[in-house]
């Protein structure tokens, strides 16, 4: 038996998948945060079951990818299927409108009021018995994010049923406003000051000035936390407690040897520079978890809050006007977000967006010129140390490319951005465990994705150098590396690494201890100019092998054109 | 999505230049572009504004 969920965008369908089977899936408070089917099982009444968590749909005519994932998995529905409908108990109106169209597939199904709590709390009052009368099925009240009601729904998911309603397709909405007119009171209430106080960051100007504190305070806590947790924990462990066992090994190793290489690395004035010695115990575990997790971590947390108190579709309408002018619309800055974080799951959310020009936009535009997290926590240990005004070039140029680059592909691609078109669901206090749920969920992702690919970079760093291949492709490429962009030759070793992962390309940059002009060329070239393999494979997936072509071919396009630029710029400028 | 004839639409806010209008529909808000927005014709009341 399957359980399938269907219902609305953002009526908490993954937060009762996740109460229902204990799988671990991303839950947030904006429409289209689950783009893909999700599996899980479960346990009710000694019978196993299988529950599949959709995208939500609005109705049962697709509009966007997301959709048409759900509306195909829903024409494969078979007898041995139960239908649980969430919807949302505050907007019980639009919800029921789905509902009725699920009734007509003919197939045993039951209903879960979701947000029950905040239903009560906004004066909207449902009579769940006589719903369940009227509709035929079990209507079971629930609070997805607490797991209240949970229970009770699995218990009744044995007296899901056909429901005997019978109406006229074409009076749909009319059946609808007679079960809510018996069903359902509204106390009348104006709106809270909560509700104005909202409504503030939706308005043009105090939208603007909440939009640019909001993103201004979430880099400056990024900032800190990331670097606090660096300063305070993870470079003292790593100085304390680390050097010395490696310092013990590297003497046991005889301070020397094929294998002293490979897992210490070469040593500074007989200590360890975790930046240079490029072994895969010293810089290799370095980077992933001194380096960079501290900033994945910071970002997350601070992404989650955001994703979960509803600021982001009220970012998406701020930032409509400035998106279509790069071909998408306001909803384009949630790849773009997640992007920061990892182009991976970020080119998977373009598919909240409705047409395929604009998810090949998105794509693009994610995959160019939005460095990932880890790349990013790099460059500022590298370039920072040139000083803030590196990092402002770095971000500035990276910007630029991505207006640049955005702005041409909305004028040369056939079609034009549909407009936005989206709930704005209402704030929401951010429930802390499932907030510390997902933050944690994201870490061990990046841990399990990035450590074997960061040790595999600094092996095959290593054996590319000791065989001399490094050199040869720096000589094949001087014209272009050396000529152009005024980087030194050894640097190509950080592009050839860089298809790996992007971190350890960036660390590959410091033992040539480049000049201030090199640097920022360097980090740019190095951000646009390729994605790194896993990035590669979602996009193979998510647009298929011609367009991830053409996007590969824009990355280096961009590279080759912007490298040089900004070498040339910054010769004129700084010498 | 819930903007059908005859319901009641309060307009929240809109975007200068353009840009997308907020409604609120029954208890929900949702937002519309420009073009869009221009196509729902309202009844202005005395607590309704058209767009």
């Amino acid at each position: 038996m399957r359980l399938v969920m269907v219902g609305n965008p953002n009526v908490g369908k993954s937060a009762i998948f996740s109460r229902l089977t204990g799988a671990h899936v991303i839950v947030s408070n904006y429409p289209g945060t689950t783009v893909e089917v999700t599996r899980g099982m479960m346990r009710s009444a000694d019978q196993r079951i299988e529950v599949v968590d959709f995208p939500g749909i609005y109705s049962l005519e697709p509009t966007c990818k997301a959709e048409e994932v759900a509306a195909t998995e829903l024409e494969k529905l078979t007898l041995a299927d139960v239908i649980l409908n969430v919807v949302d108990s505050t907007n019980l109106e639009r919800n029921l409108g789905l509902t009725l169209q699920l009734i007509k597939l003919r197939t045993p199904m039951l209903v879960a009021l979701n947000f029950w709590d905040e239903a009560e709390h906004t004066g909207v009052k449902v009579d769940a018995p006589s719903l369940e009368g009227r509709l035929g099925v079990p209507c079971v009240p629930v609070v997805g994010i607490t797991g209240q009601g949970t229970k009770t729904l699995s218990e009744r998911i044995r007296q899901a049923a056909i429901s005997p309603l019978e109406f006229d397709d074409r009076r749909k909405w009319d059946e609808v406003g007679e079960i809510l007119r018996t069903v359902q009171r509204l106390s009348h209430r104006h709106h809270t000051l909560g509700e104005r106080l909202g409504d503030a960051s939706l308005k043009p100007f105090s939208g603007a000035v909440i939009a640019i504190s909001v993103l201004a305070l979430s880099f400056a806590v990024i900032r800190w936390v990331g670097e606090g947790l660096i300063d305070c924990i993870f470079e003292p462990f790593f100085n304390r407690v680390w050097s010395p066992l490696m310092l013990g090994l590297s003497k046991i190793l005889g301070s020397g040897g094929w294998l002293h290489h490979l897992l210490i690395g070469t040593l500074t004035d007989g200590r360890i520079d975790y930046g240079e010695s490029f072994g895969l115990l010293t810089t290799g575990l370095f980077v992933p978890f001194a380096a960079v997790l501290p900033y994945m971590f910071a970002f997350y947390l601070v992404l989650s809050i955001l994703e979960d108190s509803g600021y982001l579709p009220r970012l998406a309408v701020l930032a409509d006007r400035l998106m279509h002018r790069v071909g998408l619309h306001g909803m384009g800055v949630v790849p773009m977000l997640l992007g920061l974080g990892c182009n991976v799951p970020a080119a998977l959310s373009s598919r909240i967006m409705e047409s395929d020009r604009e998810r090949f936009i998105c794509i693009t535009l994610t995959t160019v010129a939005v460095p990932c997290m880890a790349q990013i926590a790099m460059i500022i240990g590298l370039a920072g140390q040139h000083g803030p005004q590196a990092l402002a070039i770095i971000f500035a140029t990276l910007f630029v490319v991505w207006c640049v680059i955005g702005m041409l592909l909305n004028r040369f691609l056939k079609g034009d951005s549909p407009e936005i078109l989206m709930d704005v669901p209402p704030y929401r206090m951010p429930h802390i465990r499932s907030l510390a749920k997902k933050v944690w969920m994201r870490l061990v992702w990046f841990l399990r994705e990035a450590v074997p690919f960061v040790l595999g970079g600094v092996l095959l760093a290593n054996l590319l150098y000791s065989v001399g291949v490094i050199d040869f492709i720096g000589r094949v490429a001087a014209p272009v590396v050396t000529g152009l962009m005024g980087l030194p030759q050894e640097s190509v070793g950080g592009l050839i690494i860089g298809f790996l992962r992007k971190d350890v390309a960036v660390g590959m940059l410091a033992p040539l201890h480049l000049s201030f002009r090199q640097t920022i060329v360097a980090c740019v070239v190095l951000a646009v100019y390729f994605p790194c393999v896993a990035t590669f494979t979602m996009i193979l997936r998510e647009l298929g092998l011609v367009r991830l072509l053409m996007v590969t071919a824009i990355m280096v396009a961009t590279a080759v054109v912007s490298g040089g630029m900004l070498n040339l710029a910054l010769r004129v400028v700084v010498g | 999505m819930g903007i059908r004839p005859g319901v009641l639409l309060e307009k929240i806010s809109g975007q200068p230049f353009g840009g997308p209008v907020v409604v609120q529909v029954g208890n929900n808000r949702i937002a519309l572009g420009f073009g869009m927005a221009c196509k729902v014709q309202v009844e202005t009341g005395h607590r309704e504004n058209a767009t």
